[in-house]
């Protein structure tokens, strides 16, 4: 099985130099500077740290590079065939790393850019859904010699799924309301900017599921469809539909939080429990939500 | 149902789409009704231009192999049938084509048959 690799084994240990020493070295500077005159347990506690941020930054380090040893097996529950299984598991590596680039790429933003300011879900969740948006973004080098295409028609509604579909649509009708509550009363109109923004989120990956839907596939045999099929599905409702829905949800939390002061609690109540639902869903969606089927019997759904 | 285009062929490639469709059609592997990709799609499948795929459509249309019904899409409507005689004729040909390109490049009929039903299994 071919298996694809965003970065060299000699970049990613660079990185895991490189980080190590950035995080580790004040660490070290903070409890360990004195060893000679320090007590034991202070410097059993650096060694400790240390060891923990290591294990940290080799984590991400890892992730970053693209080590992603669960795609294989999780591939291997979706498609019977080799054939199909490498196509599913390239695709899954693929789209759990710009995931995962996506979502740390938020965190350190929020971290570093803002100071810890603002929401970490809403740069979280941002970061995935822009990291799913350009994974979908790629797209097959066409061969030299004769091209090939099917005569079979390919359209969005034959995969998104009902239930991803019928979330986008709820989380825009609540949006469109929070719109025109926000705009009647007046000291909750940013509570209209948040909505509006949540609306834009949904239209703007709508337009990117269009374009997965419709993305080129030359002719191949009816196993490899399958599969490929199976990967437009999973990338249109997994990859992009949940991500804008919590992302679209957390800032339906924010705008209701504005509403304080003319419903009292309970809008408070509200932006919590929606915040909550967004915050779960994104820890089970990070990954694509396919660590389940490791565990499955073969299903072999392509 | 696939399509297979080669721009290093003199055959201008809207011709090359539209001879194809014909003859799916008219030997009934394209069925009346079957809704054909649209133009968007399939010119993104065969990296060409939309106008190339459109002139295509467009000529199939004219000769009534086709109708485009608004944002519904294209459909193959009913046309006449080609007999089986049609088809050995239109075989022939290209096992003649097949034939001499395996022969000048020196391969014999076990290979050359081989190499027939691999690409055959790959569609």
């Amino acid at each position: 099985m071919r298996t694809w690799h965003p970065w060299s084994p000699r970049t990613t240990g660079a990185v895991v130099l490189l980080a190590t020493l950035a995080v580790g070295g004040p660490v070290l500077g903070i409890t360990g500077a004195n060893v000679g005159s320090v007590p034991i347990l202070r410097i059993i506690i650096a060694a400790l740290v240390l060891l923990l941020v290591l294990l940290a930054v080799i984590k991400i380090a890892a992730t970053l590079a693209g080590f992603d040893p669960d795609a294989p097996l999780i591939a291997a529950r979706l498609a019977a065939r080799a054939d199909q299984q490498d196509l599913l598991a390239r695709w899954l590596q693929r789209t759990r790393w710009a995931r995962n680039v996506g979502g740390y790429t938020g965190i350190a933003w929020w971290v570093f850019g803002t100071r810890g300011q603002g929401d970490p879900l809403l740069f979280g969740v941002g970061g995935v859904a822009l990291g799913s948006m350009a994974a979908q973004l790629h797209q097959i080098r066409r061969r030299t010699g004769p091209r090939t295409a099917s005569l079979d028609p390919r359209v969005l509604s034959d995969y998104l799924p009902d239930h991803a579909r019928r979330r986008m649509i709820a989380v825009a009708a609540a949006a469109s309301i929070m719109i025109v509550a926000g705009l009647a009363v007046p000291e909750a109109e940013p509570s209209a900017r948040w909505a509006t923004a949540a609306i834009a989120v949904l239209v703007l990956v709508h337009a990117v599921q269009r374009r997965v839907a419709a993305r080129p596939r030359p002719a191949v045999t009816i196993e490899l469809r399958h599969a490929d099929d199976l990967a437009r599905e999973l990338a249109v409702g997994r990859g992009l539909a949940y991500p804008a829905t919590y992302l679209s949800l957390a800032m339906i939390a924010h705008g209701a939080a504005y509403f304080e002061p003319s419903i009292g609690a309970f809008a408070t109540a509200v932006s919590t429990l929606v915040w909550l639902y967004a915050l779960r869903s994104w820890m089970q969606n990070r990954r694509l939500g396919l660590d389940y089927l490791i565990d499955e019997p073969q299903p072999a759904r392509a | 149902m696939m399509l297979a285009i080669d721009p290093s062929i003199p055959l201008p490639v809207y011709e090359q789409i539209r001879e194809q469709i014909v003859r799916m059609v008219t030997s009934g592997t394209l069925r009346v009704g079957h809704r054909l990709p649209t133009i968007r799609q399939l010119a993104i499948d065969l990296g060409l231009a939309k106008g190339t795929v459109a002139r295509a459509y467009d000529l199939l249309e004219s000769e009534s192999v086709i109708e485009t019904k608004g944002r519904q899409g294209s459909f193959v409507v009913d046309s006449p049938q080609a007999t089986p005689a049609d088809r050995a004729a239109v075989l022939t040909r290209a096992a003649e084509t097949l034939a001499v390109i395996a022969k000048q490049s020196g391969a014999d009929i076990d290979e050359t048959q081989n190499a027939l039903t691999q690409a055959f299994q790959r569609l």
